[in-house]
């Protein structure tokens, strides 16, 4: 279709920066190693298989480009739209990920186009169009964000998104605390510990692939969390007990179902999760036994402290507030009567493990030194 | 029509800071216009750092920061404006840091401040190596704050600035989201648009940068040293600033021939011209166009403290881990120092003397001028910040004292009718195919070596794509989401700018920061130290002169 | 309360199998995830690892960081190998369509856990269901979460979240689903009853555990691998199961 000569755009321009900009007047102009190394590999045909809203209707629809090593979806989506099909729509801008504008579900996972080099994803993944059998065509596919509605082809409607940040009151508030005169003073272990969060570009990626987004609309959504984390961190910030408290409970911290899908998307390495579970640690350490969640955690710890081992009839119990939660124990009753009527219900005598006395020595230990220090064990994640 | 007392244009850094001085105030409604979501912005993309002399780390005063300011100008800068500039840095990084921004910190817990090109003292404020993000983040977080009296539309794209008897009474403004075309009246307006480097093929910029009453000092255009060769993306100056090298294939450090006593840290237009002198002779790396940024003898780890986003885009862009192997770096078209002219306060001019009534502009739209003929590393989120913020004091005030004057001539019919017609009508030229054509006639016509027959031949060539313009086609005939259109009213202002800066570097015959001519290789005081007002009336350009302002600093010769 | 508490109590039970020489199997996708990520931050840490065995020899034991952690998906189709288990096999499980439910911790966060050579798009599962004549059902669900960590939170967002896994995997045809993993094993079959009636939908998708579909095909009776004591009635996919079984 397309000689091996057409190579694709970004390529084009690459050789071109080269003639065109630094070296107008240099003569005798030679290839340099890098852009050899990038072309010496021949660019691939692919099939973009892209969604598209024509007229109001959605429908998928491929378009073919040459594609070289280097170029990014982004590059491509560009070569698309100024070669092919000026219509299509999509959010772009930095082309760097930093500015979070062209986040898309590319080969049905959130990612930013500026990111991903398209013949990497060829070469790696093993979606379904390319694990069939005699698959003639190499194809990606680009869809919009999932859990936002979509506007037009690529661009999603991200009102829900920045309203959940909007609810977390995300600046930073010194409250009454005196203004120093100068900067207030902040240690290189406090900034790095602010940092991971504060890099959020909120791209929208975990609010579109999180699978607690998708079950529950108000759960306010990893990057929103994030961002809380970073300002409950912060010690500028006078309001961490207010802010702990306003996602202390089922639509903040504990909506969350450590899908892992946040973390895994995320293009600048937040790690959301992370900061989710440090301000669930941070509200049980504060003395949150009230919700669901933080009575679950504690239930588990007691289990474990107990026995060695988790007693499974004791956790549901635990975790709705023990059995005097009458409201809560309908909840739980039906699963537990069917399961004992399936024969599946764990043994209720509960056994303790040989050699608790090991466990409790190990709960004990970090007890004592918790008292000495600051915890500053990594996070874990479950 | 709407009607709010401030309308900004332009969600960047100025715009926001602006945005925040009216915010404080109550009682006055407020509007931030910009074509992508605040956050979008590219201001968000600086990377190495903002200057403010608070000398945490060495001595230092704005005094330094000021000579340094207007020494790499190449004293076109005008020292009135430079002086408040430096005086007000560090009042403002102290704000920034008690709004929340995250700043680098010393052993101490003080803000760290790290080298810059051009400036003799550490001083170079930074979040690693994502400055503009961090600032960006909380200043767009602590609008927040103020709930509904602050107005954002993003997503909307602004099509026309009315001014009428001299007096600006709103803007005409273009949903992207669903066309609706909408005008907005206003007391005062604001333009905080950025730039325009998407009049070059290769370009650290982003999408989004392209800008239009008359225009100063727009030949001279930043080229920045270090773009990440071949993309072009930027590689941030704090690359050199904690060490790098930059080295030709011979590897020497060759701006020991251009800067002796700088070396890498010389101004901008210094290194750029070295890097090219050092490509035209032959010792680009394997003779080709780039020559290589050198870190690999910096401590891996301290790399991975200051520079992080550098180190992840070498890797993403290039597959180099940069603390073990060189990047390939050449020029790459960044700033420009022209712009909208405006007095200190923000205010923009009408000619060389009278301004416009309630129009401000401030960031890299607008030329004050700190930044003379070549602007130093870190002093433009500086510029943002320092004359946002008056701008947005300004207009607050002005919003307080005015009342809403009357538009005589509502132009929203005759734009809806221009842009249906536009839609409507069956063209022959593609927008991406005439953009490219005009990004490849500046890059080879008005780049970092200029000269008058290719200037002209620039100029021919940029006619016949106004011509072609009038053909375009549409393909998007829809109104939800049509970039197509929005890009076809960006192309319009590109070709415009673009005119603007050839004329501009046509009619200065010297040579001076960052505007080298091949034909004029001397910087020449006696005919051209004076600022430069170019008007578009009608298809004329006419020009028009500004005194430079010297309040403490002759010139000099330039060396580093 | 502490993470490294957990990190100690786990660094215990790996010491234990080091001890014994052996590799630990698990059958629990959140069992392999909690493991696999305590020996990430032990292996990437030495000080770490060091400190953590400064509690554990008060006890008598000492953990080198090197006991390996597979769960049984992995050791089938990479330690025991497909082709070994296609040996053995007594029953096709032709005419049968499998939905495949990863679930989260087998897969992620990907840089710890490394088995699938693309985790966004997994194959081991369908391989396996291919190798005993199934036919695999692509569904989007397959690696999402089966809402189970916050079924005491919120359980109508657990529902929900297992609810649109289910009625996918059916929706394109599926007998049955399967999953490595106990914990979406219970809220995908234990709960599937109040799934239903909170979704108002009619779902009855048999559940089954992974050692439960490659018993079936070696020949195991299906009381013995208790596939009567589901919540939900297994006898529609059984049926199906024996229809199509051709003897090997």
């Amino acid at each position: 279709m397309v000689s091996m000569k057409k190579v694709s755009r970004s390529k084009k321009i690459d050789q071109k920066k080269g003639q065109k900009t630094t070296s107008k007047n240099i003569k005798g102009l030679q290839k340099s190693e890098v852009s050899e190394k990038n072309v010496k590999e021949p660019s691939q045909e692919i099939t973009f298989r892209i969604q598209r809203v024509i007229q109001g209707k959605t429908e998928m629809r491929d378009y073919k480009i040459e594609v070289g090593r280097g170029d990014t979806i982004l590059d491509c989506l560009d070569k698309i739209r100024d070669d092919l099909d000026p219509s299509l729509s999509f959010r772009r801008n930095c082309r760097n990920t930093i500015c979070g504008s062209c986040a898309m579900t590319i080969n049905g996972r959130a990612r930013l186009a500026c990111k991903e080099h398209a013949l990497n994803l060829i070469d790696k993944e093993t979606t379904k169009e390319n694990t069939k059998e005699n698959a003639k065509e190499k194809i990606i596919t680009i869809t919009p964000m999932r859990n936002m509605p979509v506007v037009k082809d690529l661009v999603n409607d991200m009102t829900s998104f920045w309203n959940q940040y909007k609810k977390i009151k995300p600046w930073v508030d010194t409250g009454d605390k005196p203004l120093p005169e100068k900067e207030f003073l902040m240690s290189i272990e406090q900034f790095q510990e602010l940092e991971q969060s504060a890099d959020c570009i909120m791209c929208g990626l975990c609010y579109a692939d999180s699978n607690g987004v998708e079950a529950e609309k108000e759960f306010l959504g990893p990057a929103a969390l994030a961002r809380a984390y970073r300002l409950i961190a912060d010690p500028r910030d006078a309001k961490q007990e207010e802010r702990i408290k306003a996602v202390d409970n089922k639509h903040g911290t504990w909506d969350c179902m450590h899908c892992f899908y946040c973390t895994e998307v995320c293009p600048v390495d937040v790690d959301p999760l992370a900061q989710i579970l440090k301000i669930r640690k941070m509200a049980v350490e504060k003395g949150s036994t009230k919700t669901r969640g933080a009575m679950h955690h504690l239930t588990f710890i007691k289990s474990v402290k107990d026995s060695g081992i988790l007693n499974e009839n004791k956790l549901p119990i635990g975790s709705i507030g023990g059995i005097f939660n009458i409201v809560g124990m309908f909840e739980i009753t039906p699963v537990g009567f069917r399961m004992l009527t399936h024969g599946k219900m764990p043994s209720l005598i509960h056994h303790k493990i040989p050699k608790i006395e090991d466990v409790r020595e190990i709960f004990n230990h970090f007890k004592k030194e918790s008292f000495k220090k600051k915890d500053d064990s990594p996070v874990n994640y479950q | 029509m709407k009607g709010y007392d401030v309308v900004i244009v332009g969600g960047g850094l100025a715009g926001l800071r602006a945005a925040l001085e009216v915010a404080k105030q109550t009682n006055i409604s407020l509007a931030i216009l910009s074509k992508v979501h605040p956050l979008r912005s590219h201001s968000v993309g600086a990377q190495g750092g903002i200057a403010a002399a608070l000398g945490n780390v060495a001595q230092d005063s704005w005094e330094d920061h000021m000579f340094d300011t207007v020494k790499g100008s190449d004293y076109l800068g005008d020292q009135d404006a430079i002086e408040v500039l430096c005086k007000e840095a560090p009042e403002c990084i102290i704000e920034l840091e008690h709004l929340g921004v995250l700043f680098s910190r010393t052993k101490e817990g003080k803000i760290f401040q790290r080298n810059f090109g051009g400036h003799r003292n550490p001083r170079a404020c930074y979040a690693a190596d994502k400055t503009g993000h961090a600032i960006m983040h909380e200043l767009y977080a602590q609008l927040m704050k103020y709930g509904d009296n602050v107005h954002f539309y993003d997503e909307w794209y602004v099509t026309d600035l009315i001014v009428e008897d001299n007096l600006v009474k709103g803007v005409v403004a273009c949903s992207i989201l669903d066309g609706t075309l909408e005008l907005f009246q206003a007391k005062a307006v604001m333009l905080a648009t950025g730039a325009y480097g998407k009049c070059y093929t290769v370009t650290s910029n982003d999408y989004s940068s392209t800008a239009c009453l008359p225009l100063e000092d727009m030949e001279f255009v930043q080229i920045h040293p270090t773009g990440i060769y071949p993309v072009g993306l930027l590689v941030s100056e704090a690359a050199r600033g904690e060490g790098g090298y930059l080295l030709n294939d011979k590897g020497e450090r060759f701006m020991k021939d251009y800067a002796p006593e700088m070396m890498e840290l010389a101004p901008r237009d210094i290194e750029t011209r070295a890097i090219f002198s050092e490509i035209k002779a032959g010792r680009g790396i394997k003779k080709g166009n780039y020559v290589n940024l050198d870190l690999t003898h910096i401590d891996a780890q301290r790399l991975k403290e200051r520079l992080p986003f550098i180190l992840e885009e070498s890797k993403r862009h290039l597959n180099i881990d940069a603390t073990k192997e060189p990047i390939p770096i050449a020029p790459t078209a960044h700033y420009c120092m022209g712009g909208i002219p405006t007095d200190v306060e923000g205010q923009v001019y009408a000619d060389t003397k009278n301004k416009v009534q309630g129009l401000y502009a401030a960031g890299e739209c607008a030329c004050v001028s700190v930044h003379g003929a070549n602007r130093l590393g870190c002093n433009s989120l500086l510029d943002c910040l320092v004359f946002g913020k008056k701008a947005g004091i300004a207009m607050a005030s002005i919003a307080k004292s005015i009342d809403f004057a009357s538009i005589k001539n509502n132009p929203l019919e005759q734009i809806k009718k221009s842009i249906e017609n536009m839609k409507m009508r069956q063209g022959t030229y593609g927008i991406a195919s005439l953009r490219k054509e005009l990004q490849e006639t500046m890059s080879e016509h008005c780049f970092i070596v200029r000269d008058k027959k290719g200037m002209l031949q620039g100029l021919k060539k940029i006619a016949e794509l106004k011509k072609k313009y009038d053909a375009i086609n549409i393909d998007d005939k829809g109104n939800v989401f049509n970039t197509n259109l929005i890009e076809a009213f960006e192309l319009k202002s590109l070709l415009t700018v673009s005119e603007c800066i050839v004329r501009s570097a046509l009619h200065r015959e010297e040579s001076r920061g960052a505007h080298y001519r091949s034909d004029f290789p001397k910087r020449d005081d006696q005919t051209w130290f004076k600022h430069t007002f170019i008007r578009k009336v009608h298809d004329e350009f006419t020009f028009d002169y500004k005194p430079v302002s010297i309040t403490r600093y002759q010139p000099e010769v330039r060396k580093y | 309360m502490q993470p490294k508490v957990g990190d100690a109590l786990n660094a215990r039970s790996l010491a234990m199998a080091s001890q014994l020489g052996l590799p630990l199997l698990t059958q629990c996708s959140t069992c392999q995830g909690v493991f696999s990520q305590v020996q990430h931050r032990l292996k990437s840490n030495p000080d770490y690892l060091k400190e953590i065995n400064n509690v554990l020899q008060h006890q008598g034991y000492s953990y080198n960081g090197k006991t390996d952690i597979k769960h049984l998906l992995w050791v089938l189709v990479n330690d025991y190998g497909l082709e070994n288990v296609q040996k053995k096999i007594k029953y096709s499980l032709k005419g049968t369509k499998l939905a495949a439910f990863y679930g989260c911790y087998l897969l992620r966060p990907s840089s710890v856990m490394q088995f699938e050579k693309d985790p966004v798009h997994p194959t081991s599962m369908e391989n396996i269901f291919t190798m005993l004549g199934a036919e695999p059902v692509m569904y989007d669900g397959r690696t999402k979460c089966c809402g189970f960590p916050i079924s005491m939170m919120d359980k109508e967002a657990s529902f929900r979240m297992a609810g649109a896994n289910l009625l996918e995997a059916k929706k394109l045809g599926a007998d049955a689903m399967v999953t490595p993993c106990p914990l979406c094993h219970l809220n995908l079959d234990a709960r599937q009853p109040e799934v239903a009636s909170f979704l108002k939908e009619k779902i009855d998708m048999p559940v089954l555990h992974l050692s439960q579909l490659v018993g079936l095909a070696l020949g195991v009776e299906p009381k013995k691998l208790k596939l009567d004591k589901h919540i939900v009635d297994t006898s529609s996919f059984l049926k199906k199961f024996e229809e199509g079984k051709i003897q090997k």
